[in-house]
This record gives C-alpha cells, sequence and structure tokens, in this order.
C-alpha cells in the first residue's frame, strides 16, 4: 500500500536555498532539513474489537485506520469511528505528556496555527519550534492570570481569529450573542512539507509544478512502524461566561483577535478571554484514505437533534439552540453585516441551530464506551459525529473515493449546509476534493494553500 | 418592515446583477440603500436550489428557482402563472398548445412568433441562472449606423466603456487572457491582465479548432477562441475554482460560477443596503417638478398571494433594475392618475419598443472520434471572429459558442438516447431502424456501447445571432391580472429579414464546419406549428429554422444622445425624470453578438458612480 | 442470504444493463439508491415485478445464458414484463421512473410527440444515473473530478462499467 512519496521532497529542499539566496543580502546558513514525516515504531494499531477499557488511554496515535472483517458497510464504519476516538484520545492528551484527562493544553494546540504559515508578505515560516507571533493590537491586551495554560506551558496563548464559516456563509452567535471564533492548525509533517516546497507563497506555488501529495500516514504491517501523515484540525470555541459551565468544557484562555477588514468595515481588535471548545475536525491523511480520514466531535450540549425538536424531546440547555423560541428562523445565519466587535450581536440575535442528520446508533454507542473512559474529566462532554472515509479509494472514477457517510457536517463549523442534497449539503471529501493552491491546480484536499499570499 | 417611514439615498427595484452591483457601490460609499425584490430573499444556502434542479424533471435554467415552476413540487403540471404574487417565464411554454395560454405562460404573447427566452425574479435575478460568458462588446457594436448603415449608435464608444469593463471584470473574476481576446478591435489599457488566467478548453473545443485551422466564411477567419469565463479558474472572492460540474446554466452547485448573490452580499454587509424580499414595485410617482417623489410597493406573504402590505418608499435618487420586460411594465403601469397616460420616463414613446434577443440558431453533430462532452463547464470557446465584418450592412452578425454539453441542448439528452436504444426508439436518430423494421432495443454490453459511441461523440454549435431592434417587437400591459392586481406583461414579438438572414449565414457556417471535422449533422427543422421557427427562403428553397431563446432580453429602454429617441443618457439615467435611473440590458440600442452580463455590469458599475456624483 | 430478493434483482439489473454486479452495487457502497430502484420497481411493478424476479430466478435454475434469459424477459412473457424491465434498466441509467404502460405507448413507429412522463426517483438517483458512467462523464450538475479535467481523455470506459469489452 506504500505509494510513492512526492519526489521533489529531496529537490525541494535544495530549491528553497536557492530561492532563499537570491531573495536575501545575509547568506543562508544551511540547516539540516528536518525529515518531512520521520519513522514512528508506536503507531496505534489497535483493532476495533479490542474491548473500550482503560488501557486504551495511552494507547497513542493511529498511523492510519486499522481495520478487520467482515467487509460491510457497518463494519468499517465501526472501525472507522473506533480510528476516530483513538485519534481523540492521542490528541487530547496534554502537550506536556501524559494521557488524555485534565483539562490542559493539547496536543493539537501546539501544532502550526495556518496564519503563522501563511503569512501576509508570503515570508517563510518560522520554524516548527518556534513561538507564535502575536499581533500588534494584542500585546499588551491582559490575558486573566493564574491560567493553566501561560503558567504551565510558558509559552505564547493562542490567538483566535476568524469568525465566518467556509465561503461565507455566516458566523455562529452563541446564547449570548457572541461569535464562536475558528482556528485551523496542523502538525507536523504537514507543515514540513509546506515548508519544504515552498508552498507558502503564492511565488512559491507557482513555480511547485508537481502535484501537491502531502505525506501518508502508514503503517508496516504487524508492526507498530510507520509513520504519521498530514494531519489538519479545525476548531471552533465559544467565549465562556460567568453563567456558563466552565467546566463542562474543554478550555483555553486566549486572544481574541480580530483582524481589520474593509468590507464588512471592521476595526482591529483584540481581548483575552476563557473558550470552550465546542467543535473538532481532524482530518489525516493516510495510505488508505488518500482522500483524509475526515473525523468530527462536538461538545455533547450543542444542539438538539432535528427528531428531538420535532418529538418535544429538548434539553434544559444548548449551546446553540434556545428552547420555546418561537419564530427563530432555524440553521440561518444573522442578518449582515457581521461586525464581531458589536457583541452581543444586535437586535437580541442568537442562533438557533439543529442538527439535521441525526448520529447513527452504532457511533452515539462508541462514544458512550469512549466517554465513559472520561468519567470526571472534560473530555466526557463530547462526542463524535461521524467519521467520513473513503470506501473506494483507489477509484479510477471518483477522486473522492466514493465517500461513507455521503454527508457529514458539524453543526458548529458547517452549521448552514448541513443536509443530503448532493453538492449543496455538507460533505468533507466532496467540498475539499475542490480545493485548490493559488494557482488554480488541485492541493489534495486543503484549502490551507488557497491563503497563500 | 413595511412601516418604515426613513428616507433613504438610494431606492432600487430589483436585486439582480444591477441592482446588486450598483446597491454595492453605494453601500461602500456609504450612502443608504434599499433594494425591493419582487420575488425570495437570498436563502441560507443552496439546498433547495439543487434540490428541486436535481428532481425536476425538465432541467430548465428556471428549474431550481422560485416560484416552484410545478404545482405539486416535482410533478409535470406546471403552476398556473395567474395564481403567482411574482409569476416568471419559463421555456416549458414555447409549444404549440400552450405558448399562448396564460393559464400556463406568464407572459401574454400576442406574437406573431414567441419570445423564447425567460427571466427570474429572485435575488440574484436571472444572472443566477446565467453560462458566465463576460465577453466584451466590440467597438463596432456601439456604431452600427455610422460603420455599416443599420441599427443605431449607442451614445457611448468601446474606449470610454473599457475602464468599466476592466472594473466589472474584477467584480465578476472574469478568467481570460488579455492577447486570446484582443480581436476585431477589442483593446486593454497598458499592461491590463484578466483577474484569473483562461479556463482550459475542452476537448470539444480542440476537435473543433483542429478542424477550422485556416477556415474562412465569406472572406472572414472562422478561428477559436477561449471564451472569457465569470467561473473560477483559481480561489476569487470566496469561491472555489471551477471544478466542471457542467451545470453554469442553470446553477454551478460550488458557486465557482459568479452569481450576483456575492454583490448582493457584499452590498449587505457594509451595512447601509436593506433588502425587503416579496416586496414588488407597483407604481412609480412622479412630481410636479418631474422628479421622481416615491415608489409604491406591495408586500406578499405566499407566492400565491394575496397582499399583505403596501406602502411608498421615498429616496433622493431612484434606480428600476428588473429587467427589460418587468421594468417596462412597471413604467407603463405608472400612469400618475392619468397625468402620465404613456406610463413614466416615455416622453420618447420608446419605454418597451425595440426588444431584443438573441435568436439562437442551434445546430448538432456527431464528431468521427469521441470528444468526450458532458465534461468541464457548458462552454469554454467558441467562434468569435464573425462577429464583425461589412457583411453586417446586408445580414445580422453572430457569435457560435461551442457546446460541452453533448445534445442536451438540442434534444435532452442524454435522456433521449436512452430511452431511443432502451426503448426502441428513434427521436435522437442515433438507433435507426433497419429497412423495413423497426429501431433496435438494447441490453447488456450492447446497450452499453451503442450509448457509449454515440454519448461521446456528441456536440453542438449555438449561433447567438444579432436581432436588430424593432419598434415593433415591444413589452406592453396586458388584461390579464395578477394576484396582486396589476397588469401582466403582454409581448409583440417577430424577427426581421435582417435577422433571419443572420439565420442562413449561420446554417451555412455550421455545414461548412461539420463538413470540415468530418462529423455527421443531426440538426432536424422543428415542427411547422412551432412558435419559435419561421421559414426562410435559402437559395430558391424554403428553409425551417428554429431559434432558441438566449435568455438575453434587451433593448425595452434603450439608451441615446437624443432625448426623443431614447429613454436613458449614457449614464443611464432618464431624460424625463432628473432622480430616476433605468438600468440593466433594458437600455442596450441594440443586442450586438456577445452575451449581455459583463456589459450590464460594466454600465451598472459606471451608473453608481454618476449617482454618486449626483447625491454629492 | 438466499432469500433476499434484492441479489437477485441487482443480478438481473446488471444482466440487463451491462453495467457489472460490483458496480451497481459495490460492497462498501454507502449509497441507497439500489434500494431506492428496488423499491419503486417494487412499488410501481407490483405482481409483474414478482414475476419478473421468478423468471429469472427459473431462467437462473436452467443454467440459461444471457441471452436466452433476456429473451424470457423482453419476448416471452408478454408486454407486462418486457416494459418492467426497461423501466428498470431506465432507473438505473437515468434515476427517473418510467411508467412501463407509458413506455409501451412509446415504443411504436410513431410514438407520441414529446418526451414521456416521468418522475426523479431522488437527487442521488439522478446524480448517480449510469448513463453518465457509460458516457465516461459525470451528471451534469454533479463532478467529482478536478479543475481542468475536462482538458484531458476521461477514465477508461471499463472503469466506469466494470464490464471489459
Amino acid at each position: 500500500m506504500k505509494r510513492m512519496r512526492n519526489g521533489l521532497v529531496g529537490g525541494g529542499a535544495a530549491a528553497v536555498l536557492t530561492l532563499a539566496a537570491s531573495c536575501s543580502n545575509t547568506p543562508v546558513t544551511p540547516t539540516p532539513t528536518p525529515t518531512i514525516d520521520p519513522p514512528v515504531t508506536n503507531c496505534n494499531v489497535t483493532p476495533p474489537t479490542t474491548a473500550i477499557t482503560p488501557a486504551l488511554l495511552a494507547s497513542g496515535l493511529p498511523c492510519d485506520a486499522t481495520i478487520v472483517p467482515p467487509v460491510t458497510l457497518p463494519n468499517f464504519q465501526h472501525g472507522f469511528d473506533y480510528y476516530s476516538w483513538l485519534t481523540f484520545l492521542a490528541l487530547n492528551a496534554p502537550a506536556s505528556g501524559g494521557v488524555i484527562g485534565k483539562d490542559a493544553p493539547a496536543v493539537w494546540e501546539r501544532w502550526k496555527e495556518l496564519s503563522e504559515v501563511m503569512k501576509p508578505d508570503g515570508s517563510r515560516p518560522a520554524p516548527w519550534d518556534a513561538p507564535r507571533t502575536i499581533p500588534t493590537a494584542c500585546r499588551g491586551v491582559g490575558v486573566p492570570k493564574g491560567t493553566r495554560v501561560l503558567s504551565m506551558v510558558g509559552k505564547t496563548p493562542d490567538v483566535l481569529s476568524a469568525t465566518v464559516q467556509p465561503f461565507d456563509t455566516g458566523p455562529l452567535i452563541d446564547q449570548h450573542g457572541r461569535y464562536v471564533r475558528y482556528e485551523i492548525l496542523m502538525n507536523r509533517p504537514m507543515f514540513e512539507y509546506i515548508v519544504q516546497n515552498d508552498l507558502y507563497s503564492k511565488q512559491g506555488q507557482s513555480a511547485f509544478t508537481a502535484t501537491v501529495d502531502f505525506p501518508e500516514g502508514d503503517v508496516v504491517e504487524g508492526t507498530t512502524n510507520g509513520t504519521i501523515g498530514a494531519i489538519m484540525v479545525k476548531a471552533s470555541w465559544m467565549v465562556l461566561d460567568k453563567s456558563d459551565d466552565a467546566g463542562a468544557f474543554h478550555t483555553t484562555q486566549a486572544l481574541v483577535y480580530t483582524p481589520p477588514q474593509d468590507n464588512p468595515r471592521i476595526e482591529e481588535s483584540c481581548t483575552g478571554a476563557t473558550l470552550g471548545l465546542v467543535g473538532l475536525h481532524v482530518a489525516h491523511k493516510t495510505a488508505g484514505a488518500p482522500q483524509w480520514i475526515w473525523s468530527t466531535f462536538e461538545h455533547v450540549a450543542n444542539v438538539p437533534q432535528r427528531a428531538d425538536v420535532d418529538a418535544g424531546k429538548l434539553a434544559p440547555h444548548y449551546n446553540f439552540h434556545r428552547a420555546n423560541c418561537s419564530g427563530c428562523a432555524v440553521n440561518e445565519p444573522p442578518p449582515r453585516p457581521w461586525n464581531p466587535n458589536v457583541q452581543p450581536f444586535p437586535n437580541g440575535f442568537t442562533s438557533q441551530i439543529v442538527r439535521e442528520v441525526p448520529i447513527t446508533a452504532d457511533t452515539d454507542a462508541l462514544t458512550k464506551a469512549f466517554t465513559g473512559l472520561l468519567a470526571g474529566t472534560v473530555w466526557r462532554n463530547y462526542l463524535l459525529v461521524s467519521t467520513q472515509w473513503p470506501t473506494e479509494p483507489q477509484s479510477p472514477t471518483d477522486p473522492n473515493g466514493v465517500p461513507a457517510p455521503a454527508f457529514l457536517a458539524n453543526t458548529t463549523l458547517e452549521t448552514y449546509v448541513q443536509g443530503t442534497v448532493p453538492q449543496a449539503s455538507s460533505s468533507c471529501m466532496n467540498c475539499h476534493g475542490n480545493a485548490a493552491a493559488t494557482t488554480g491546480r488541485t492541493s489534495d484536499f486543503t484549502f490551507i494553500l488557497e491563503r497563500a499570499h | 418592515m413595511s412601516a418604515a417611514q426613513t428616507e433613504y439615498d438610494v431606492v432600487i427595484v430589483g436585486a439582480g446583477a444591477a441592482g446588486s452591483i450598483i446597491a454595492k457601490q453605494l453601500g461602500l460609499a456609504g450612502k443608504t440603500v434599499l433594494l425591493l425584490e419582487a420575488g425570495a430573499g437570498v436563502p441560507p444556502n443552496i439546498n433547495a436550489f439543487m434540490q428541486r434542479f436535481y428532481t425536476s424533471v425538465a432541467k430548465t435554467p428556471e428549474s431550481p428557482y422560485t416560484p416552484d415552476l410545478f404545482t405539486p413540487p416535482g410533478s409535470g403540471d406546471l403552476t398556473d402563472p395567474s395564481t403567482l404574487a411574482a409569476g416568471r417565464p419559463t421555456v416549458l411554454t414555447l409549444r404549440a398548445d400552450n405558448w399562448q395560454n396564460p393559464h400556463q405562460a406568464y407572459l401574454i404573447q400576442e406574437g406573431p412568433k414567441a419570445f423564447a427566452s425567460t427571466y427570474e425574479r429572485v435575488a440574484g435575478g436571472t444572472m443566477r441562472h446565467w453560462l458566465g460568458t463576460s465577453l466584451r462588446f466590440l467597438p463596432n457594436d456601439f456604431q452600427m449606423e455610422t460603420v455599416y448603415q443599420q441599427e443605431v449608435n449607442w451614445p457611448i464608444g468601446y474606449d470610454e466603456l473599457d475602464p468599466w469593463y476592466c472594473k466589472a471584470e474584477a467584480e465578476i473574476g472574469v478568467s481570460a487572457n488579455v492577447a486570446d481576446q484582443s480581436y476585431l478591435g477589442i483593446t486593454f489599457p497598458p499592461g491590463y491582465s484578466y483577474p484569473m488566467p483562461a479556463i482550459p478548453h475542452s476537448l470539444v473545443d480542440d476537435a473543433v479548432d483542429a478542424a477550422t485551422q485556416g477556415m474562412t466564411f465569406e472572406g472572414n477567419p472562422v478561428t477559436v477562441t477561449g471564451t472569457p469565463a465569470g467561473r473560477n479558474s483559481q480561489p476569487y472572492q470566496n469561491r472555489r475554482v471551477c471544478a466542471g460540474n457542467t451545470n453554469c446554466i442553470p446553477i454551478c452547485p460550488i458557486q465557482a460560477k459568479y452569481d450576483p448573490s456575492v454583490s448582493l452580499n457584499a452590498a449587505l454587509d457594509t451595512g447601509k443596503v436593506t433588502l425587503w424580499p416579496q416586496t414588488v414595485a407597483s407604481h412609480v410617482r412622479i412630481a410636479d417638478d418631474d422628479t421622481v417623489s416615491g415608489i409604491d410597493y406591495i408586500q406578499y406573504q405566499q407566492v400565491t398571494g394575496p397582499a399583505t402590505g403596501a406602502g411608498t418608499v421615498q429616496a433622493k435618487v431612484y434606480v428600476i433594475a428588473a429587467h427589460a420586460i418587468e421594468t417596462p411594465r412597471l413604467l407603463l403601469m405608472s400612469t400618475n392618475d392619468g397625468r402620465f397616460p404613456d406610463g413614466v420616463a416615455n416622453r420618447s414613446g420608446c419605454v418597451g419598443r425595440n426588444l431584443m434577443d438573441h435568436p439562437l440558431y442551434l445546430a448538432w453533430a456527431l464528431a468521427p472520434q469521441p470528444i468526450w462532452p458532458y465534461r468541464g463547464p457548458l462552454a469554454t470557446a467558441g467562434i468569435e471572429s464573425l462577429r464583425d465584418g461589412d457583411f453586417r450592412k446586408e445580414r445580422a452578425a453572430f457569435r457560435i459558442e461551442i457546446g460541452n454539453e453533448g445534445w442536451n441542448f438540442a434534444i435532452g439528452d442524454p435522456d433521449t438516447t436512452t430511452l431511443d436504444f432502451i426503448n426502441g426508439m428513434n427521436v435522437s436518430g442515433l438507433n435507426p431502424p433497419p429497412a423495413g423494421g423497426t429501431p433496435a432495443a438494447l441490453w447488456g454490453s450492447a446497450l452499453v456501447a451503442a450509448l457509449n459511441d454515440g454519448l461521446s461523440r456528441q456536440f453542438r454549435l449555438g449561433f447567438l445571432v444579432e436581432q436588430s431592434p424593432e419598434s415593433t417587437n415591444y413589452v406592453s400591459l396586458s388584461s390579464e391580472l395578477d394576484p396582486l392586481g396589476l397588469p401582466r406583461p403582454a409581448i409583440h414579438y417577430d424577427l426581421s429579414d435582417y435577422t433571419k438572414k443572420g439565420f442562413v449565414a449561420a446554417k451555412q457556417v455550421a455545414d461548412q464546419v461539420f463538413a470540415k471535422m468530418g462529423a455527421k449533422q443531426f440538426t432536424t427543422p422543428p415542427a411547422a406549428n412551432d412558435p419559435t421557427s419561421f421559414d426562410y427562403d435559402v437559395d430558391g428553397v424554403t428553409t425551417r429554422f428554429k431559434y432558441f431563446g438566449a435568455g438575453h432580453i434587451v433593448g425595452t429602454y434603450r439608451m441615446g444622445s437624443d432625448p426623443t429617441k431614447s429613454v436613458v443618457d449614457a449614464n443611464q439615467r432618464s431624460w424625463d425624470h432628473p432622480n430616476l435611473y433605468l438600468v440593466g440590458s433594458g437600455t442596450f440600442p441594440t443586442v450586438t453578438t456577445a452575451n449581455p452580463t459583463l456589459t450590464i455590469a460594466a454600465f451598472s458599475l459606471k451608473t453608481a458612480a454618476a449617482i454618486l456624483a449626483q447625491l454629492g | 442470504m438466499a432469500s433476499d430478493p434484492m441479489t437477485p434483482f441487482v443480478n438481473l439489473s446488471a444482466l440487463l444493463t451491462g453495467i457489472t454486479a460490483a458496480k451497481l452495487v459495490p460492497p462498501l457502497s454507502p449509497s441507497t439508491v439500489p434500494q431506492q430502484i428496488f423499491d419503486t420497481a417494487k412499488t410501481n411493478g407490483g405482481a409483474t415485478f414478482d414475476q419478473l424476479l421468478t423468471i429469472y430466478a427459473d431462467a437462473v435454475a436452467q443454467r440459461m445464458t444471457d441471452a436466452q434469459i433476456a429473451n424470457q424477459v423482453f419476448v416471452a412473457n408478454g408486454p407486462d414484463v418486457r416494459y418492467l424491465a426497461r423501466s428498470i434498466m431506465l432507473a438505473w441509467y437515468l434515476g427517473s421512473w418510467y411508467d412501463p404502460k407509458v413506455l409501451q405507448a412509446y415504443d411504436s413507429p410513431k410514438p407520441p410527440p414529446g418526451p414521456p412522463s416521468s418522475v426523479v426517483i431522488s437527487s442521488d438517483a439522478y446524480t448517480q444515473g449510469w448513463v453518465w458512467n457509460v458516457a465516461q462523464a459525470h451528471a451534469m450538475g454533479y463532478s467529482n473530478f478536478t479543475f481542468g479535467y475536462w482538458a484531458k481523455n476521461p477514465p477508461a470506459l471499463s472503469d466506469f462499467t466494470g464490464a471489459t469489452s
């Protein structure tokens, strides 16, 4: 199954040096180029038939999904959902070490954030270990003291900026009238691939004539040896109010940064806040899934399912739905203009969101089993919506590999494009299959490259 | 919302391309704008549009939009337009048995021929279902009378419009390259480049291109040129690149094609623009000093009416952007208690007159080898070299669009051919019966082989023939009323001899191109009672031509330099009412041979600047 | 599994359509279109649907060749079976249901004007219609290919249909 990696990886490093030398007056000191996806020896290959016990908490990150027979859709879906939970456990372990449990900055939160890679001047990103750049507007902004984040890691805090969902479909407004914040991060193999192939700038993308082909996670059969593939994470965060039960969320103390914008006219601003994680996408490119495996998680109290609403079976509280909200338009974005500096949202608007496509019973049962391992931690409050995976990864006629399930949406990340209408409704692979670099050429299922300047 | 007594800087009737683009410019400049949209507002996503499209048996240009063409939805039963508060035409009512039935066809077609184009009444307007073709007009298009003693001149020349074309190309996001587009006098500012690189040609284009190398017609070269497209070849305006869904008309499922909701949303983003959907402008009020003093409107909640609200909105400046049929309808309805018996802005008598389209000649054939249609955008290249020439003294010019959708437009394929091979029929011509026998009904590998062989070689050419302006082609008010009590538009329509001669030339070019390609032609003449057909003598032989609508509704409130012969000036301002602008393709004195949208956008931007200057 | 009527229905459909059963219903397929077509055919076909499956089962039991089975379906058992079989083929190919009686009316030297009436079974029945694969293309309004694919030749026909010619 091991496929040829991009042939330019070696040559790319040389090209970097040449380019840098030609653009800079300072002499370039060649430094060893890190391997894009170095071998690992601890791939989590736990089969999905394994009993769900605390032993799994330390089982590590899967390098690819481990799937066992029979070859049926429900069994494979179970296998990929099981993979999703193993991935969740591994990536939400504290960045500082140890197994998942305490509410501390997670492994993925220390990955490279998109704006650190695609810089406004198209310059080369700082190395993987470099500290986060803080926008000028955020300097001097008081971050609440006594935060575990800052005290423990001793690094710069997270910066959350984006407020509008992809393709300008709209922001999500919580019950306090505040904007949900989004961030996109990537792991080191993905970062190194972008840097070493100069894909962080329009100029570099133009010069890159090969097909973009991010590294794949892979396992040497019968072993735990392998590689970690490119992983993208997209997270949604809700600003927590005193009235919110902060103990129910994975939290972060972050700088909430609003970049300036011409239309709608938005002034640059920055504040510090405590935020709770409400949504988490994890996409991992693997040998078995060159279309990537798309796992998506949500906070358990986000929204009711459509059937629950119809049956009148509502919980007392949701993050993005209010009971007895007569006349509230369901799953509609707020009226324009959208200005996150004007909070709460004018005229008392709050998003009234419902999950359109129900979570399957099997996925629900798996969530209950895994969150059973997480009792007493904030992580018990997260559920798996589903996992989208390619049923025919090598299909010659469908580059998207015939994904299952056909549709998948996170109510905090694809709030307004839920549904089951082909092309129009959210499907991770069908949408990301259209992703292109700034050149217009296909970008291997990530929209990250189009953000280059 | 109807209770609002606010006076806006500008009221715009119609949230389509022209209205949205103008609203955006005014909003960015800090002016308050109210947009009145007769149809539905902007939906939160396109799920409903796409679902309606996918489940429509007839996937017409109108199929995704509202009000639903069918009642109940998904059935084959046309909604009775007389029950609709804001009805709209559909190509499904161009049949001999329904084109003049007011319970089937929204337009009251008075003949003698049927007007074949349709439009939308929905936020985003008719350009929601445009193809994306973003051609510039030719310098000679603006001076037909001077150069060819035909038609009329425009009050503006190419050079004056050039900078507005550049701005329009940025607003829409056009993919093309300057070298390809510099033909027949088209020029660009020094150093100009289109917002995005050109869209690649299809294999269909390549086949036509290869066969027409060196070809001429009446001494003019026949050259295949890539078509400038309002479709993304790179990520642009927060929209994806084109993935070749082959569905620009009626709807791009991934919005890689620009549609006016992009500009409309940007207008709303300014915070200065308010949109009132389901609000039909019903009367333009004129004060004693000839200025517009208000626009009356009627609102409805259900698509079938009745009226649920009414009122008058006021502004400093008014813009009517309701396309070339609803705009004259509104002007003609605005009699102001008899003070303007011929309607507003109509001292010239030209309102409603000179209705034009690109009557389209369609020719289809089977290439000798597979050329792989049904792939890519609906059209990626065309033949533009016959858009201008001395022949325009004698006959209508045309451009030729090369279709990438096989015989879909021509005969409703692939459905028709599939039915033929499975049910033993021969509507397509691809399943001819053996002598004395009946057409084959196939199954298994023979079915696959026959369908693959036919479908993979299909292609068509569409000729957009320049229709001459005729005052006898016009929009008037019918005695049929809609549920809001407003008279429905009546259409009087025919084709001139000049236009028909263009069809004869189009047929000759099609025949010659197919011959060069070694392609077998399957173009079939229309039935004798087809309301969109005409007979014409070709070399002594009476030949029956079918014409299709191109959706390019043009000319009913023409611009000019003489107030007695035109309705608006070169800024699209009414000669009669200094605070009234009439925009959209209705102002075009001639239809030219190019698809009108880019020019609509260019003039809209020009008008926005004029309005800002007037407002101070 | 032997009593599951879906399996013989798919096998018969494969024979009639020329698309392999493995392509019509891939082992891991998330598509519900085959079930939609089965349900639509069963509902609209009634007793004739059962008769058609019985004819097929008997033919298989008698180890008939494909051509012999086709003869049973299209010739030997009368027009009700013939046109229901064609309706099923059209459902796979176009994602629309054409009533067998309508098809019968059109199967004549002088068919009525205009296309026969039909209804679209569902949005995905349309987008997954097999005619698009046989054209080596994709449904109009539903492409999974990427920018510029139209400038290159499509994958081979056998990649789409599963059958080698």
